[in-house]
C-alpha cells in the first residue's frame, strides 16, 4: 500500500495560522510591529540545534523569493507584503515559519509522501516553542483568532499534493470536487487558490477549521486522500490492461522529449513531467520518485531563470530548464 | 434632467423597477435605452438587470457604510471587512460578534471551537460555561437533525441546568 501511496501522493503539508495576542493582525502599515513579530519568532528558534535561517523578503532578489515559492517554503501572499515579510526556514527544508503574511505567523511542515500525522507533529512542537515567547490570540468559543474568518478555530490547513493524471484524463475531477466539498474539504491547483492543475497535480485540503479537532481534520483529509489513491490506482491498472501500447507510447514519447529537447517552456514541461511521474510510478522508467519530484522543483520558472543567469552561454530559462532536465535524467537513470 | 446612465444627454425615458428594497425609477436617454434593449434582445438579461440595479446597490452601499460600526480596538469598520474579507484585530471578533456569528456558521457549519488551546491559557469560568452551552446546543441540533430525540432531550435538560447555573452566577 505504501508504494501505491507514493505513486499518487507527492507530499503532505500542515500549516497553522497564529497571531500574537497583544498586536493587531496586520503589520503592513506598522513596520515596528512587523519587526517585533520577526524578533519574537526568531528568538524562539535561535538555538543552534534548532537549525533555522532567517530570510527577510525585502533583502532578497526577486528570483530568490520565487525559488522559495516554488519549493513551497513560502506562499505567494508573503511576497505581496515583501516589505514586512520574513521566513524562518529550517535547514532540512521540512519546516518553515512565515512571519507577517496575512497572520503574524504561519507555521508549516511539509513531508514527502502520505504522512500528515508526522507533519502535524512537526508544526505542533514548533508552535509550543513559538508560544513560549508570547502567547497567541485565543477565544474559548472561536479558538485561535485569525485575520480571515475562514481560518478561525484551529487555524489549521492540512493538505495533500496528489498526482492524478488518470482521474484528470477520464474527466473525473469535477465529480470528485463536488463530493469532496460536501465533506468540508476542497481541491485546488498546486499553488493554492486560483491556480491551474498543472502537471495533473492537485492539493486536497480542509476548508473547515472551526468546530473540529486537529485530529478530525487530519483524518478527513487522509480519508479522502486514501479514496483518491484507490480510484487513481484502479484507473491506472485499467488503462494499462486495455491500451498498454498507447499508454507506453505516450509515456516514452514524453521521456524522449524530456531527455533530448533543447528548449521547453514550463507548461510543456509540466505535461511531460506528469507522464514521467506516471511511468516511474508504474515501473516503466527506472528512476526514483524522489528524482522525479525534485525535478519538479528545479525545472520551475524561477529556478530555471536563476540557472540561466549563472551561465553566459545559456540564452533563456527555457534552455536552462532543458539542461537541468537532461542532466538529471542522464545521471539518475538506472539501466537494467 | 440628464440621463442617469451616461450623464450626458437629456433623459427622455423612465423605467420603474420594483424590488424587495422598494420601487426605483431610472431616467435614461434614448441612446442608453437602446443599448439596454439590444442587450436584452441578445438574451443578455443579466447585463440589462445589473445596469439597472447598480444604482440601487450603490445607494444601499452608501447607507450601510455610513451606519457601519467600527471596531473599538483597531477602528476597522464592518463595511471595510466586507470589502477585504480580513479582520483587523482580536477585538474585531468581539465587536462584530453579532454579524460574524452567522458568517462563521455558514463557513464552518459550526461555531464552537473544538481543537487545541494555548498552553498558558486559563479559561475564565464564565467563558467556559458559555463554551459548554454552545457545545451542548450544537450537540442538540445535531441530534435533532438525525432525529435522535432521546439524546436531544438529554442535551436539552443538561442545557437547561447550565443556563440556570449561568443565570445564578450572573446574580
Amino acid at each position: 500500500m505504501s508504494q501505491a501511496n507514493e505513486a499518487v501522493v507527492v507530499s503532505g503539508r500542515v500549516r497553522l495560522a497564529r497571531n500574537y495576542f497583544d498586536l493587531p493582525f496586520s503589520n503592513i502599515k506598522n513596520p515596528e510591529n512587523a519587526e517585533l513579530c520577526i524578533e519574537r519568532a526568531q528568538s524562539a528558534v535561535s538555538g543552534e540545534a534548532d537549525g533555522f535561517t532567517l530570510y527577510k523578503m525585502k533583502e532578497m532578489a526577486e528570483l530568490d523569493q520565487q525559488k522559495l515559492v516554488e519549493k513551497h517554503l513560502i506562499s505567494r501572499d508573503l511576497l505581496k507584503h515583501a516589505d514586512a515579510g520574513a521566513a524562518l526556514i529550517r535547514d532540512d527544508k521540512h519546516v518553515s515559519i512565515m512571519v507577517n503574511e496575512e497572520d503574524h505567523l504561519r507555521i508549516q511542515a511539509i513531508r514527502p509522501g502520505f504522512d500528515l500525522a508526522v507533519a502535524a507533529q512537526d508544526v505542533f512542537s514548533l508552535e509550543s516553542k513559538l508560544e513560549s515567547v508570547c502567547t497567541f490570540s485565543f477565544d474559548p468559543q472561536l479558538g485561535y483568532l485569525t485575520s480571515c474568518p475562514t481560518n478561525t478555530g484551529t487555524g489549521m490547513r492540512a493538505s495533500l499534493m496528489m498526482h492524478l493524471p488518470l482521474l484528470t484524463r477520464y474527466k473525473q475531477m469535477g465529480n470528485v470536487n463536488q463530493n469532496v466539498a460536501k465533506l468540508g474539504l476542497t481541491i485546488r491547483g498546486i499553488y493554492g487558490e486560483g491556480s491551474d492543475a498543472l502537471g495533473d497535480l492537485y492539493q486536497v485540503s480542509n476548508q473547515v477549521t472551526l468546530g473540529r479537532t486537529e485530529e478530525e481534520i487530519i483524518e478527513a483529509v487522509t480519508g479522502v486522500g486514501r479514496q483518491l489513491i484507490g480510484m487513481e490506482t484502479a484507473l491506472r491498472e485499467r488503462a494499462m490492461k486495455e491500451k498498454p501500447t498507447d499508454w507506453k507510447d505516450a509515456l516514452w514519447r514524453s521521456y524522449g522529449i524530456l531527455r533530448y529537447a533543447v528548449k521547453m517552456d514550463e507548461k510543456e514541461f509540466m505535461q511531460h513531467w506528469s507522464h514521467l511521474r506516471l511511468g516511474t510510478s508504474m515501473g516503466i522508467f527506472h528512476l526514483s520518485l524522489k528524482t522525479v519530484d525534485d525535478l519538479l522543483t528545479v525545472a520551475q520558472e524561477a529556478h530555471a531563470q536563476r540557472y540561466a543567469q549563472e551561465f553566459d552561454a545559456i540564452e533563456s530559462a527555457d534552455e536552462a530548464r532543458c539542461m537541468l532536465i537532461r542532466g538529471t535524467l542522464q545521471n539518475n537513470y538506472q539501466e537494467e | 434632467m440628464l440621463c442617469e446612465e451616461c450623464g450626458k444627454n437629456n433623459a427622455t425615458v423612465s423605467i420603474t423597477v420594483t424590488t424587495g428594497a422598494g420601487v426605483k425609477t431610472r431616467r435614461l436617454c434614448q441612446e442608453c435605452m437602446k443599448k439596454m434593449e439590444s442587450s436584452l434582445a441578445k438574451g443578455d438579461i443579466q447585463s440589462f438587470l445589473s445596469s439597472i440595479l447598480s444604482v440601487l446597490h450603490s445607494e444601499q452601499k452608501k447607507e450601510t457604510e455610513a451606519a457601519s460600526p467600527a471596531c473599538s480596538g483597531c477602528g476597522l469598520t464592518y463595511a471595510e471587512f466586507e470589502h477585504t474579507g480580513r479582520l483587523g484585530c482580536a477585538q474585531c471578533y468581539r465587536d462584530f460578534a453579532q454579524q460574524l456569528q452567522p458568517l462563521l456558521k455558514r463557513i464552518h457549519g459550526r461555531a464552537q471551537h473544538a481543537g487545541r488551546q494555548p498552553a498558558a491559557y486559563e479559561p475564565d469560568p464564565a467563558c467556559l460555561l458559555d463554551a459548554q452551552i454552545m457545545e451542548l446546543k450544537q450537540k442538540m441540533d445535531d441530534a435533532v437533525a438525525v432525529e435522535n430525540f432521546e439524546d436531544a432531550a438529554k442535551y436539552r435538560d443538561e442545557l437547561r441546568a447550565l443556563t440556570e447555573k449561568k443565570e445564578a452566577a450572573n446574580g
